[in-house]
């Protein structure tokens, strides 16, 4: 391997994208040479470029109205404009945030002018927390005596958590019926794909009605320990997970997953094998309407 | 502590989905995390308890999340690397603050295909499955990722990352007078 192929695949050495029988070379090459350990450093600055993202305390002051200090608004704003994933996760800290009203104890309202007061014993406060947390923390969980502390109110949350149990009381209650017409999906890994003599079809189409579809994942070396599975959009967001699949007598991967987590769209499955290389799926779904 | 631990939990619930398996040893990092601040002295009673033990919860659900999208990482070793102290001190927090506003002004300078390209270089996809899914051959795309190698260390002032370096941040300056 000479500089230039070893430079170009350097982004990816640091990604772990790069194909196991050449992270070897690489390395081997930077180890020997200075000039690429040069642009290693390079490429790790550029990895810091972009894979810059606001400070978790940012996303934190703008979910409370704060000003997103200490970075400038302005930059921040335009940040999350750009990046899907920042955006996401202030979407999150705010429902966090909306969680907080909902939760109000029941207890006897402080007098407001009684509040200032609040500082005098918040150190103490603070110490018994300090030693409760650290108890809790490190102990096992065992029953407590004595009575039982007031329960939060969360009617909002409460509220979800019942529309989400109706939908997947619902759910299960299709997936106890039948499931006939079942449609069934073979995948190949994405590039063992590409070494076959004839490019093979990415493109998977989903009949109308179906609720579940069974994805059988071809793996040419399948590692016997448990994996972890993640489909992936398009956007590279996980928008279903699972863990502990092993293999089937055939050698392949076998899963169902709800055809609503799959609208039109390009995905990635990838499994994970515990101490093994990643396997990646690459797909197209669409659905028919008949 | 049952109230704490249910104020964690309600916390950290809009992440449950996002960071899966790991909901457990996350609830526990809060915890630790909570007992470390608490024990720092940090919280001074001018925010609520309960706002306070809320915004450390979602910072440190943020924090665990991106570990978790990192996981795939495979950083060659390198014992030059700096650790994060656990309690930076304020010029610690000065430098890191410097340090992101010039990222994030680099990060705006770059071409938006630069970082489409990037974003899924660093989620661990392999050129192969880049050119699959782009139709973009191998060869063209490690040349494409390249040249925004360049561009990125450009935009950061240079080689030496003068933008990175709290004494000049002349290159911070002249990003954000552009900006």
């Amino acid at each position: 391997m000479n500089c230039n192929e070893a430079e170009e695949r350097l982004p990816w050495l640091l990604g772990g994208g790069l194909p196991a029988d050449e992270v070897g070379a690489v390395r081997e090459h930077v180890a020997a040479c200075a000039a690429c350990r040069q642009a290693l450093d390079q490429t790790r600055k550029a990895a810091d470029v972009f894979d810059a993202h606001l400070p978790a305390s940012v996303l934190t002051d703008l979910a409370w109205d704060g000003p997103g200090a200490p970075l400038p608004p302005e930059l921040a704003r335009r940040h999350l404009e750009s990046c899907a994933e920042c955006a996401e996760e202030l979407e999150l800290v705010r429902q966090s945030r909306a969680l907080e009203g909902a939760t109000g104890l029941v207890r006897p309202a402080l007098p407001v002018r009684a509040r200032p007061r609040f500082a005098h014993w918040a150190a103490p406060l603070a110490a018994g927390l300090v030693i409760g947390l650290g108890w809790g923390a490190l102990r096992e969980a065992r029953p407590t005596a004595g009575p039982p502390s007031p329960e939060p109110r969360m009617p909002a949350e409460l509220q979800r958590l019942r529309d989400e149990n109706t939908a997947l009381q619902a759910q299960l209650g299709e997936a106890r019926a039948p499931q006939v017409n079942l449609p069934v999906l073979e995948l190949f890994p994405a590039d063992a794909a590409r070494r076959s003599a004839e490019p093979r079809e990415d493109e998977v189409v989903i009949p109308g009605g179906a609720r579940l579809v069974a994805v059988l994942l071809g793996a040419e070396a399948a590692a016997d320990r448990p994996a972890s599975i993640e489909l992936r959009d398009q956007g590279g967001r996980i928008v279903w997970s699972g863990s502990g699949l092993k293999p089937g007598a055939q050698g392949a991967y076998a899963v169902a997953i709800p055809v609503s987590l799959m609208p039109d769209g390009r995905y990635t499955v990838v499994v994970q094998p515990q101490g093994a290389r990643a396997i990646r799926y690459a797909l197209r779904v669409r659905h028919s309407t008949r | 502590m049952r109230l704490v631990d249910t104020w964690i939990a309600c916390a950290a619930a809009p992440f449950r989905r996002r960071v899966a398996s790991d909901w457990p040893d996350l609830l526990q990092e809060i915890r630790l995390e909570l007992l470390r601040v608490l024990g720092q002295g940090q919280w001074r009673a001018e925010a609520r308890l309960k706002t306070y033990v809320w915004r450390v919860a979602a910072h440190s659900c943020i924090d665990a999340w991106r570990r978790q999208r990192r996981r795939p990482l495979q950083e060659p070793a390198d014992a030059d690397m700096e650790v994060a102290a656990d309690d930076p001190s304020p010029l610690d927090r000065l430098v890191a603050d410097s340090r992101h506003r010039a990222l994030l002004l680099a990060l705006e300078a770059v071409p938006g295909e630069c970082r489409d390209l990037w974003r899924r270089i660093l989620r661990g996809e392999s050129y192969r499955d880049i050119s699959l899914d782009t139709g973009v051959a191998e060869g063209a795309l490690r040349v494409r990722a390249h040249r925004c190698r360049k561009k990125a260390v450009d935009a950061l002032g240079g080689p030496s990352g003068a933008a990175l370096d709290p004494k000049s941040g002349n290159a911070a300056r002249a990003a954000d007078a552009r900006g």
